[in-house]
């Protein structure tokens, strides 16, 4: 009981065939995904549709959005990255402790919580629900989400760095601060820095923990806006929403191309 | 001025695992020792008791004394201890983001050491010292992971002569380099016995012979033999070392 | 005999002091988020009870408590986004890592960069726009498939991983014995690669799970879930017993998630441990 070659050659081809067609049917909405954005958002960005926004006061204009958006953002690095440099340069170069598996197991954890969850941890400190403190409160929202992250990748960066690097600093008669503030932290910089680029473009599109942190203020951030806008699903303020989220996909873009240049150049 | 450095009744272990078992043994200076033995004997480990560099290493501990000339090393600090035995590792280990210059100069820097003429004045004569100043004294400022493999562990010894060691720990230092490179390095080790207590492991019989005064044999975590290197490879007085030395094992 | 143990000078002491300080308020900053959301659900916990908990219905306005719909909705909608994320996933990273083809391979990639750096809110107005390009509805299947989307990234990436490290020793044998490559990649690539295909799934899963800001435009009303419930009921928070009860809901949805969290990185870990072995 054979089986032909020839069958068993046309049954391999086409599993090969069904791969690729499954992985190109996988992946074809993001073409349609950034075409649209940048078809509409340019629509939705032409000088008319803008003079109407300032009209409807509902979205807020863009201009808040836009400016909500780095605001938070630069808090957030500002907040999370020192500390998750910190936990990270501790749970990579003092190991040899349980507090460290758990320290870890905790940080990975709290790392895969939904982000909405950071959302309504904050709102959880809010006492006065009126006056000014969405800035503070989003970042401290995203700061929640983006810290853990930021912790796991340190560690995993600096664990790229050879031992026999540390081996040499000590070797010189180097202390454990210099081994860690001349030699491993310089020699990772760069991926470190790409690392929190990569994070920060992450949480930039964050949308849902904001809800909770906003004040009331539906166009915080570019991310907010865009959710407030859709779900007025007019024609004309979807096209106000296709807008936001084609100025906050060119946001993302930058953060991710300069941190993806800065890999570049670590490769070589 | 190169010291003598002893140790005594050294063990060392990894978790429960002990992989040094009593060794005591002393180094003269102007010589160069050698240690050889299988992999996994502990010659490594042994160094890095000397250096106190097993430290670093996450579960592992030691027990016994080491003295550099009449000092115990256990009441100096340990990055003190470092910076008088150098070391210089199997692999070539520049610091990556680092210029050549910067390479030679960190452990004086590392000192606190701010004048520039004179750290300036100690990389020339380290790298000198380690036979690399002529080829590179006019690329200075180049990173040094440019340096081809053989010159990059130059580099790592004219980093450890440069915080002024009167020991030099060398763990297989030519392991990773060419036959040619490794040539080059065995002359200068030849060169710089004049100035230091040289130990060097290796895993290469024939080097052993080459370089060493004194050639030490470990297996399994014992100093099975010690004596000249001539002695040691023509008339061993232990069944092991002969089974090794002629090649019946490891 | 005497045991030689490490000595740190004052300034390393005081690093390690500060960094394990930092490190203890991560923990705090933890157990603060249980405490606030356990303290914050309590008096939902003493009004409703176990029983309307478990029931049917969930309606604050009207006081109907039950999270099994919520439950119901999170579970259908990212299961059938891991379910069609697994299979298309698996079928990428198997062309991705054992085809030489750069004219294919590098615009996926750059492709599945872009799932994972598109936000989600994008993918929710997207959502909205295709299903009314094709005069469909919102609802489960819709935020199912758009799920789908932003889950395959994750498990592309992991997939790939642990394939490209099948050890070339036990392709070469199934290709000795006369295998096509396809055959190959059956007998051998697929079952190295199973436990991390089904880890990675998991992972999938809480990434799934955790989702929110989609499920809420695509769902619209045909259903909730634990995340979206959170922002449609945010608004309601004037009425009693609202806020507490999701708080309540994220307890639920943080239990949901650190379970299968933990699962998947297990699954994972183990598989990329196991790798090591074979070799």
């Amino acid at each position: 009981m054979k089986v032909q070659p020839n069958l068993r050659r046309i049954k391999s081809k086409l599993w090969l065939f069904l791969w690729v067609l499954l992985g190109i049917v996988a992946v074809l909405p993001v073409i349609s995904m950034v075409l649209e954005v940048v078809i509409r958002g340019l629509q939705g960005l032409s000088p008319v549709v803008l003079d109407q926004v300032s009209a409807s006061s509902f979205g807020g204009n863009l201009i808040h959005a836009v400016a909500g958006t780095i605001v938070i953002t630069l808090w957030t690095a500002a907040m999370s990255i020192p500390i998750a440099l910190m936990v990270g340069v501790y749970l990579a170069e003092y190991p040899n402790y349980r507090f460290m598996y758990v320290l870890r197991g905790l940080v990975t954890t709290m790392a895969d919580l939904p982000a909405v969850i950071g959302g309504l941890f904050a709102f959880s400190f809010i006492t006065k629900h009126s006056g000014d403190g969405a800035i503070m409160f989003s970042s401290i929202a995203l700061s929640f989400v983006l810290m853990p992250r930021l912790i796991r990748d340190t560690e995993q960066i600096l664990r790229t760095v050879p031992s026999v690097i540390r081996e040499g600093a000590l070797s010189i008669g180097a202390t454990k601060r210099q081994l860690i503030f001349y030699v491993l932290l310089p020699s990772c910089f760069r991926l470190l820095v790409r690392q929190w680029l990569h994070g920060l473009a992450r949480v930039m599109g964050e949308t849902a923990p904001l809800i909770f942190t906003s004040f009331n203020d539906q166009a915080l951030t570019l991310p907010l806006s865009t959710f407030t806008f859709a779900k007025g699903a007019t024609q004309g303020s979807l096209l106000e929403a296709w807008g936001r989220s084609f100025l906050l996909l060119i946001f993302v873009s930058i953060l991710l191309l300069v941190s993806k240049q800065i890999s570049r150049r670590v490769v070589r | 001025m190169a010291d003598v450095v002893a140790a005594h009744d050294v063990s060392a272990y990894y978790g429960q695992t002990k992989v040094l078992r009593g060794v005591t043994l002393e180094i003269r200076p102007n010589e160069v020792t050698a240690i050889i033995g299988p992999p996994g004997c502990g010659k490594s480990t042994f160094v890095r008791c000397l250096n106190r560099l097993l430290e670093a290493t996450p579960d592992a501990r030691m027990t016994g004394d080491v003295f550099l000339g009449e000092q115990n090393v256990y009441d100096m600090s340990a990055e003190e201890t470092r910076r008088k035995i150098g070391m210089v590792f199997h692999r070539p280990n520049p610091f990556p983001t680092m210029t050549i210059f910067s390479n030679v100069a960190a452990g004086l820097r590392l000192q606190g050491l701010r004048n520039q003429s004179g750290i300036a004045d100690r990389v020339e004569r380290s790298l000198r010292s380690a036979m690399l100043w002529d080829e590179v004294k006019d690329r200075l400022q180049m990173p040094a992971v440019l340096l081809s493999a053989a010159q990059q562990q130059q580099l790592c010894i004219a980093r450890a002569l440069a915080v002024d060691p009167s020991v030099l720990l060398l763990d297989e230092p030519a392991s990773t380099l060419s036959p040619m490179a490794t040539l080059q390095i065995e002359e200068l080790i030849e060169d710089l016995k004049t100035h230091y207590t040289i130990l060097i492991v290796t895993h290469n019989l024939q080097q052993a012979a080459r370089v060493a005064d004194k050639t030490a044999f470990f297996l399994s975590g014992e100093m099975v033999e010690y004596g000249k290197t001539m002695h040691l490879f023509t008339t061993p007085k232990d069944k092991r070392t002969e089974d090794y030395v002629t090649g019946r094992f490891g | 005999m005497k045991e030689r143990r490490l000595h740190k000078s004052f300034g390393d002491r005081l690093l390690e002091g500060v960094l394990s300080l930092i490190a203890v308020f991560i923990f705090c900053v933890f157990f603060l988020l249980i405490y606030k959301f356990v303290i914050g659900s309590l008096p939902a916990w003493q009004h409703i009870g176990f029983f309307k908990l478990v029931s049917r219905q969930w309606n604050l306005v009207r006081g109907q408590y039950g999270v099994l719909p919520l439950i119901y909705g999170t579970f259908v909608t990212s299961l059938l986004a891991v379910v069609l994320a697994t299979i298309t996933g698996v079928a990428l990273a198997i062309v991705l890592s054992q085809y030489d083809w750069p004219w294919f391979n590098r615009p996926m990639l750059l492709f599945v960069d872009g799932l994972s750096a598109i936000p989600s809110v994008i993918y929710g107005l997207w959502g909205l726009s295709v299903l009314s390009y094709f005069h469909l509805s919102v609802g489960m299947y819709a935020a199912g498939v758009i799920l789908a989307l932003m889950v395959l990234p994750t498990i592309v990436s992991t997939v790939r991983k642990i394939m490209n490290a099948v050890p070339e020793e036990l392709k070469q044998g199934a290709l000795a014995i006369g295998a096509t490559k396809e055959e190959m990649i059956h007998m051998v690539v697929l079952p190295y690669a199973l436990q991390g295909i089904l880890g990675s799934a998991v992972l999938g899963l809480t990434r799934a799970i955790g989702e929110t800001i989609v499920i809420v435009m695509v769902l619209g009303f045909r259903g909730q879930t634990l995340t979206s419930v959170l922002v449609n009921d945010f608004a309601l928070r004037t009425h009693a017993l609202v806020t507490s009860s999701l708080y309540e809901v994220a307890l639920l949805l943080c239990l949901v998630a650190i379970l299968t969290s933990i699962g998947g990185r297990l699954l994972v870990r183990s598989a990329k441990r196991g790798q090591r072995v074979p070799l």
